[in-house]
C-alpha cells in the first residue's frame, strides 16, 4: 500500500485527492498547505487523518512514499527536493519547475536518490491521446512526423472565476511566473509537440500579445495571445497556437506524416484518422467536410464505450 | 489524470520507467523558455521603440 500525501491544498488538489482515491494500493495519508484551515477542509472533504501546515512535520510524522505537489510553481523546485530528501517520489502538477535549469536539476536529483519523479501532464494519458501514441508507434503516420498543430486555448472571459482574480490583482502568483499567464496554461499543448521531437534543441520562433478584449479591460500585462512555430532539426515543424479569443477555444493537437495524418480533438475525446491517399468518395464513405448531397452523414463511428474516444475514418477528396 | 497517477505508481511498485521520459519533461521546459524569453526580448524592444519615439516627436523636449 502506497502512502501518498499532497502538499498545497488549492483548487487543483481536490482533482489529485478525487483520482488518488480512485487508484487501488494506494492511500492518501496526509495533505498539508500553510493555511491551515485550507489543508482542514481538504481532509474533511476527503476524510483524510493527516492535517498539517508545516511541510517537513508531514514528511517527518506521516512517511509518504509519494508526495503530490500543487501549491503554487515557483515553490515546485524547492519542495520536490525537500520531498527527494525525505526518501519520497514526487508528482509535480504542471508546470513542472519555473524554467529547464530547475527541471534538469530537479530530475538529476531525484536520480542520485533512486527516486522518479514526474510531471502533471495528465492531458497526455487521456485515451484519444494513448491511441493516438499507439498508431503512431504502430507505423500509421509513415514516418516520424512532417508538421505538427497544436492549439491549447483557454476562454479568460470576464465571467470566469480565475479571470477575475488574476486581471483584479496585479500581485497574483502567475503574474509573477516567468511567462506569466502562457506559463501556467501552455506545458500540455507544447508537451504534445515535444513527445515527437528528435532533437533536444529546436529552433522556437515566437510572437505573443494581449488581446484586444484584454486591453479594453486596460490589461497591458498578460500576454494571451500567443503563435509559435518550432522547427526540428529541418525533420519536421510544429505550430503551437494558444488564444483566449478564438472560438472554438480548441484543445486540439494534429501530426501528419509522409502516409498519414491523425486530429486529437481533446474536448470531444476523439481521435480521427486522416488517410493520406486521395480518392473518390464512395456512397457509403464518412465525409464529414463535404457538403455534396451524394455523401452520407458520419456514419462510422466506431464507440467501443461511453466517455472513451471514438476513431473513425475522415476521407480526403 | 488517474491514468498518469496509476502509472507513475506503479513506475514506483514495479522499479519501470516513469510515464513520461525525462526527456520530454526536459524539452517541455526548454521550449517554454525560449518561448518567454523571445516575449520578453520583443516586450522590451516594443518599449525601448515607445521611448524613442515619443522622444523624437515634434513638440515633446
Amino acid at each position: 500500500m502506497l502512502k501518498v500525501a499532497i502538499i498545497g491544498c488549492g483548487k487543483i488538489a481536490d482533482s489529485h485527492a478525487a483520482q488518488i482515491q480512485r487508484v487501488k494500493a494506494c492511500e492518501i495519508v496526509a495533505v498539508c498547505d500553510r493555511e491551515e484551515l485550507m489543508a482542514r477542509q481538504l481532509c474533511e472533504r476527503f476524510q483524510i487523518k493527516g492535517c498539517f501546515s508545516d511541510v517537513k512535520t508531514m514528511l517527518t510524522e506521516a512517511q509518504p512514499n509519494v508526495v503530490h505537489i500543487t501549491t503554487p510553481p515557483q515553490s515546485h523546485h524547492s519542495l520536490a527536493k525537500l520531498c527527494l530528501d525525505h526518501g519520497c517520489h514526487v508528482y509535480v502538477e504542471k508546470p513542472f519547475t519555473l524554467n529547464t535549469m530547475e527541471a534538469v536539476d530537479l530530475i538529476e536529483y531525484a536520480e542520485t536518490k533512486w527516486l522518479k519523479v514526474t510531471a502533471g501532464h495528465d492531458d497526455q494519458f487521456r485515451h484519444g491521446a494513448r491511441k493516438m501514441r499507439e498508431l503512431a508507434a504502430k507505423g500509421y503516420l509513415g514516418s516520424g512526423p512532417v508538421h505538427m498543430e497544436s492549439y491549447y486555448c483557454y476562454e479568460l472571459g470576464q465571467t470566469s472565476s480565475y479571470a477575475r482574480a488574476l486581471l483584479g490583482d496585479k500581485e497574483h502568483w502567475v503574474r509573477r511566473l516567468p511567462g506569466g499567464l502562457l506559463h501556467n496554461i501552455i506545458s500540455h499543448g507544447i508537451a504534445r509537440i515535444a513527445e515527437f521531437l528528435t532533437t533536444d534543441s529546436p529552433e522556437v520562433i515566437a510572437y505573443g500579445f494581449p488581446s484586444p478584449a484584454l486591453r479594453s479591460m486596460g490589461e497591458d500585462e498578460i500576454i494571451d495571445e500567443l503563435r509559435v512555430i518550432i522547427s526540428d532539426s529541418e525533420a519536421a515543424t510544429a505550430y503551437f497556437t494558444f488564444s483566449s479569443q478564438m472560438r472554438p477555444s480548441l484543445h486540439q493537437f494534429r501530426i501528419f506524416g509522409q502516409s498519414n495524418g491523425l486530429i486529437l480533438d481533446q474536448d470531444n475525446e476523439t481521435l480521427i484518422k486522416l488517410r493520406g491517399s486521395r480518392r473518390k468518395v464512395s456512397s457509403n464513405s464518412l465525409s464529414a467536410l463535404s457538403t455534396s448531397p451524394n455523401n452520407t452523414p458520419p456514419i462510422r463511428f466506431k464507440t467501443s464505450a461511453l466517455f472513451s474516444a471514438t476513431t473513425f475514418t475522415l476521407n480526403q477528396e | 489524470m488517474k491514468f498518469l497517477i496509476e502509472s507513475f505508481y506503479n513506475s514506483i511498485t514495479a522499479a519501470t520507467a516513469p510515464p513520461i521520459p525525462y526527456r520530454e519533461i526536459i524539452l517541455t521546459s526548454r521550449i517554454m523558455d525560449e518561448i518567454f524569453s523571445q516575449l520578453r526580448a520583443a516586450r522590451a524592444e516594443n518599449a525601448a521603440l515607445c521611448t524613442t519615439l515619443d522622444r523624437i516627436r515634434p513638440g515633446t523636449a
